[in-house]
């Protein structure tokens, strides 16, 4: 609070440059809520030298805004309190700043005040620039043509600036100068393309748009935004089929256009990109709650923001509130149709929640956004062998493996996909790949030669080699898997007394680890060797 | 509105302009179009929206206003939605505190019609309409087609459908009807989907919201603010199938209605592909719009997307309040327009024929002038009687406004309103109206002829703040009509096409819907300012797939009943 006062009895004692006159004025201020403090009219005065006027800046001083205005409004001060210090170039300068700050905090009006003050202090490309987008935004399109136009004087080739003259021109319905603009630049671009496009649209050419869209994307397919208008064309000119796909693949990402001007307010408002910064690492540590905070604060400042919203899902999943993290990932995907992640942790999110049937069609439709995106494949892959639909699985593990061929778990799921179908003869081939893929793990080689003795109707009495790896398997590392296979093997010589007992023995220690699951398999085997039989497992 | 026994085919219901006894406006106004009625006509209505500097989204939304001939005395009468408090706060919390007895839904019942003057006088206690909800909207119907007009009531909570008895007062026929939703509810609108005579009911909802367990929401300088709409998770608006024997049926789910939802706040019912069934057109706040094609009476699929009515001409889904629908560039096809978020433009969907439609906001010059402001309600209305529709936007921000705030306003979010001319499909801001240049914190724009003048009188509401009726008094030529069935009860959902002798076709929806929580006039008033009827003949599309054609002559300035089956069937 006593920085806010600071601040207006600074901007209280600012001196007049004679032989102007200044008249500080102040809004009438009365906080209501101690956070926010006092409007400040905060200078209105002459410099004879320059014979301009200054307008009021209504100076909305909250705490974040605070220090860097009282910088800038201490050196104002100095340089209108010195006659010997009087430079309407570097009081330009502390309005240029003051301008980006507000800007930054989208005090779109105050902003605009300092901009124009500015320009008549030492006029620049960058306040005309800025001038013209605040203008636009508060619905001016007269002062930000003109804008736009000293800008360009002032800078021809800043193109952003081109881009933007011709929207307004085409917004106010001058399309033959919006059209000229663009054909004064040499760039043919994929932005420029995608304004030449909403000229024709606004023309209403379909065809036209549908050229100049295409090229665009052509030349930048990322940019989804074009997406839209192309879609309404292909509409219009009967196009059905092609638009709906189009229309449904709409999205807010515009053509690259560089703009190191708007880059410079994006970069002060990088605040809450920081915060968000170090909500992703809270949620890499595991530290969800803190993610969370950070991630609702963020959120609350950029609403709109899909990302955002797409990462707290995360957060919040890990966290268990599966709930939420749906409802996170509802707005996320209404925000960005299509985005391929939030259709994946969808996807994840449901299934967790045993949704299956839904959590299937999120994964289908990310994979048809985006065809290559392994982990959607994978997790549609075990979703789908989880439900018995073994042929589809089989072909989205196999869609997996193509892109990542050590995947272990892929290839275990390709396999058992494969022996769901009872195709043994593929599954077979598959576990000798996954033996070369992940030559690591013996879990493959445990299922190949299981795959010889215990596959009903293909039993194989083990060659001694055969018998040999299973031993080794079973003495190097025992573990169930392994000493339930070697149990498989010696029943598949014969040895039913020892089958018995490793058996016996495989079935207290899995009831010890309280594998419950895996018990009636077990028992159903503990019988067939006590009845002098092979091993029949279930896959 | 009145429905007079001995009934004919097209009769003179109402009387000429000249002789209507109504307000005058002092020598200051005589150029203006809208005028402040001294002592607001006896309305006296200020909204409370129960605000305890808590920043509860749920405040900002109220609330909307019905006009309606309770009483068939055959004047309008104007139904007003109130709020309460909101959360767990003590009435001592409340920044404005409401004087008198607690806030409650009022009825004013309109005195013009025996006395010859416009005052209006609550008659709230009488009709037995008891409204303590936290309210929302208002839809106006005959649901039981006893001639008399009903009214469903959304609320924050609980809603209310009150049956007019037809004897000047009302009772609770929610739990016999069985349409309540206990939901946060926003527009609603009766129409006949199925063309069975019988009114349905369609509700919008708008997110799931629990004030005791709000959220806090910050702006980008760090600041508390009120919560976006992103901030709440949407939920299924409703429909309920008319049963005709005073009950309804939840069809919200096998009528597809469930498959596509965003959190609603407006909704109109018209035959947008024009295959004879009505279809309904859904504005959603921060989610694409749904445009619900009728399959026959049975089904609605949704085909906003492919409509191109879903999202702005550049693919992004908007902020959307309001909605209105009218032939705005005389073409014959029905234009969409709905009201949106500061930093958005409001968005005029222009009808392309075949339930079609293109983003014209630009073309018709209502990008820029919308731009900086939140618009809310809205109307269609052709306030200078010259045969096209102008266009009336209620604005209120959302978001707080600084400089208002640090200026001492307790409820910092005021907006000027607009009113634009339409020139040849052109808009243009008309800047001389004071009573609209007010900035206030407006929300519902609900038309009507109030003093029955033949010109769109136009009440707006203000959240919380009081209620205004602005007068019109453009009055100059024009002709009025009230369609009606061969029952004699008001049809909504018709489009009727005036064809003047000189070929102008004058094309017009009838209906109540629209705008912003609100319910309008059922006439439909036709400027033929310069015009003359001598030739004319009405064309009208029935809601159930009928054309019929209306000879004339017809009487300048007047009210004209047509009822269906009287004319030539064109079919």
């Amino acid at each position: 609070m006593s920085a806010h006062i600071l601040g207006f009895r600074k901007a209280q004692e600012l001196t007049v440059i004679d032989p102007a006159s200044v008249a500080a004025t102040s809004c009438a201020a009365e906080p209501r809520l101690a956070i926010f403090c006092l409007c400040l009219s905060l200078m209105f005065w002459q410099i004879a030298c320059q014979s301009v006027t200054m307008q009021d800046v209504d100076h909305p001083s909250y705490d974040r805004l605070e220090q860097a205005t009282i910088d800038i409004i201490e050196g104002i001060k100095q340089n209108l309190d010195d006659p010997a210090k009087q430079d309407p170039y570097q009081l330009g300068f502390h309005y240029s700043e003051l301008g980006r700050w507000y800007y930054s905090l989208e005090f779109d009006q105050a902003a605009l005040t300092c901009f124009r003050n500015k320009r008549q202090l030492a006029d620049d490309y960058g306040s005309a620039y800025y001038e013209g987008r605040i203008a636009h935004t508060l619905g001016d399109l007269p002062a930000c043509i003109k804008a736009m136009i000293d800008c360009l004087e002032m800078y021809p080739s800043y193109l952003p600036a081109s881009v933007f003259l011709s929207q307004a021109y085409r917004e106010s319905g001058e399309l033959m100068k919006a059209q000229s603009v663009l054909d004064e630049v040499d760039d043919q671009g994929a932005a420029i393309l995608y304004e030449r496009a909403l000229i024709a649209q606004r023309q209403g050419d379909p065809n036209k748009v549908i050229q100049f869209a295409r090229r665009a994307l052509e030349q930048e397919p990322e940019a989804n935004a074009l997406n839209y208008p192309l879609g309404i064309a292909l509409r219009d000119t009967g196009e059905t089929e092609l638009a709906e796909k189009y229309l449904s693949a709409r999205g807010n990402r515009n053509p690259q256009l560089e703009d190191p001007l708007m880059d410079d307010i994006a970069n002060l408002q990088a605040g809450n990109r920081a915060l968000a910064q170090d909500a992703l690492t809270d949620v890499l540590r595991g530290d969800h709650s803190a993610a969370l905070e950070k991630y609702r604060k963020c959120i609350a400042e950029e609403p709109e923001n899909a990302r955002l919203h797409r990462n707290m899902a995360v957060a919040l999943k890990m966290s268990g509130d599966l709930e939420s993290a749906l409802s996170s990932l509802t707005i996320s995907l209404e925000l960005e149709p299509s985005h391929p992640k939030t259709l994946f942790n969808l996807g994840t999110v449901l299934s967790l929640l045993g949704r299956d049937e839904e959590a299937t069609v999120y994964y289908q439709n990310a994979l048809q956004a985006a065809p290559e995106f392994t982990d959607a494949a994978f997790n549609l892959a075990n979703l789908l062998r989880r439900q018995h639909n073994y042929e589809d699985s089989v072909h989205w593990f196999d869609h997996v493996l193509k892109a990542r061929p050590g995947n272990r778990d892929a290839h275990m799921g390709y396999i058992v996909g494969l022996i769901g179908l009872e195709d043994w003869e593929s599954a077979e081939n598959a576990v000798q790949t996954a033996i070369l893929g992940v030559p690591t793990d013996p879990i493959f080689k445990n299922l190949s030669i299981r795959l010889q003795v215990a596959v009903p109707d293909r039993f194989q009495t083990p060659t001694q080699e055969v018998f040999d790896e299973a031993s080794l398997l079973y003495r190097s590392e025992t573990n169930l898997i392994n000493a339930e296979t070697y149990a498989m093997i010696l029943a598949a010589i014969h040895r039913w007394p020892e089958a018995e007992a490793l058996q016996l023995d495989i079935i207290k220690a899995a009831d010890t680890a309280k594998k419950h699951e895996i018990l009636p398999r077990l028992q159903k085997n503990l019988a067939a060797y006590q009845a002098h039989k092979h091993a029949q497992i279930a896959w | 509105m009145t429905l007079h026994s001995g009934y004919v085919s097209i009769g003179i219901l109402l009387i000429c302009g000249c002789n209507n006894p109504r307000v005058q406006p002092d020598s200051r106004v005589q150029n203006q179009i809208f005028v402040a009625v001294p002592d607001n006509a006896g309305i006296h209505f200020t909204h409370t929206n129960g605000m305890t500097g808590r920043l509860y989204i749920a405040e900002l939304m109220g609330a909307g206003a019905g006009w309606l001939d309770y009483d068939r005395d055959g004047d309008l009468d104007l139904f007003l939605v109130q709020g309460r408090m909101l959360g767990n706060h003590e009435q001592s919390e409340l920044l404005v505190d409401w004087q008198g007895d607690p806030p409650c839904d009022r009825l004013f019942r309109n005195e013009l019609v025996p006395s010859g003057h416009l005052d209006f006088v609550d008659v709230t206690q009488e009709s037995g309409i008891l409204g303590l909800e936290y309210g929302m909207g208002v839809a106006v119907g005959d649901y039981d087609r006893n001639g008399f007009p009903d009214l469903y009531v959304t609320n924050l909570g609980n809603n209310r459908l009150w049956r007019n008895n037809g004897d000047g007062t009302f009772h609770d026929a929610t739990p016999v009807a069985l349409v309540n939703d206990s939901r946060w509810s926003t527009a609603a609108i009766f129409f006949d989907y199925d063309r069975d005579q019988y009114l349905d009911l369609f509700v919008c909802n708008y997110a799931e919201f629990n004030a005791n367990f709000e959220k806090e929401c910050a702006t980008p300088q760090g600041t508390l603010d009120y919560c976006g709409p992103l901030s709440f998770a949407s939920i299924t608006d409703r429909l309920f199938h008319n049963n005709g024997d005073g009950t309804f049926e939840d069809v919200t789910g096998s009528s597809g209605i469930a498959s596509a939802y965003g959190r609603g706040l407006g909704v109109i019912a018209s035959d947008l592909n024009d295959d004879g069934w009505l279809d309904l057109y859904v504005a959603n706040d921060s989610s694409a719009n749904q445009l619900w094609i009728n399959q026959g009476g049975h089904r609605f699929e949704d085909n906003a997307l492919m409509a191109g009515c879903a999202y702005n001409g550049s693919g992004k889904a908007e902020g959307s309040m309001g909605i209105e629908i009218g032939d705005i560039d005389g073409d014959g096809q029905d234009d969409l327009f709905v009201t949106h978020f500061v930093n958005e433009t409001n968005t005029l969907y222009r009808g392309k024929g075949k339930g079609l439609f293109e983003d014209a906001t630009d073309f018709v010059n209502l990008a820029t002038a919308s731009r900086s402001l939140t618009g809310f309600g809205c109307a269609f209305i052709d306030v200078d009687n010259d045969g096209d529709l102008d266009l009336l936007v209620a604005n209120g921000a959302v978001k707080i406004k600084w400089d208002q705030q640090t200026k001492g306003e307790i409820y910092p979010l005021k907006e000027p309103n607009q009113l634009f001319r339409n020139n040849a499909g052109q808009f243009e801001v008309i800047k001389t109206e004071p009573e609209l240049n007010k900035w206030a914190v407006s929300r519902a724009v609900a038309m009507a002829d109030a003093d029955n003048d033949g010109d769109i009188d136009v009440l707006i509401t203000e959240s919380n703040g009081p209620t205004k009726l602005l007068l019109n008094h453009s009055q100059l030529n024009w002709v009025g009509f009230t369609l009606l069935d061969k029952q004699n009860i008001e049809v909504y959902g018709a489009r009727l096409t005036l064809c003047l002798g000189d070929g102008t076709k004058l094309t017009r929806c009838v209906r109540v819907d629209g705008s912003y929580l609100s319910s309008h006039d059922p006439r439909v008033n036709i400027g033929i300012t310069g015009r003359t009827l001598s030739s004319a003949y009405l064309m009208v599309n029935w809601p159930d797939g009928g054309l019929e054609k209306f000879e004339g002559p017809f009487i300048e300035r007047t009210y004209i009943r047509v009822q269906k089956g009287s004319g030539i069937d064109s079919h």
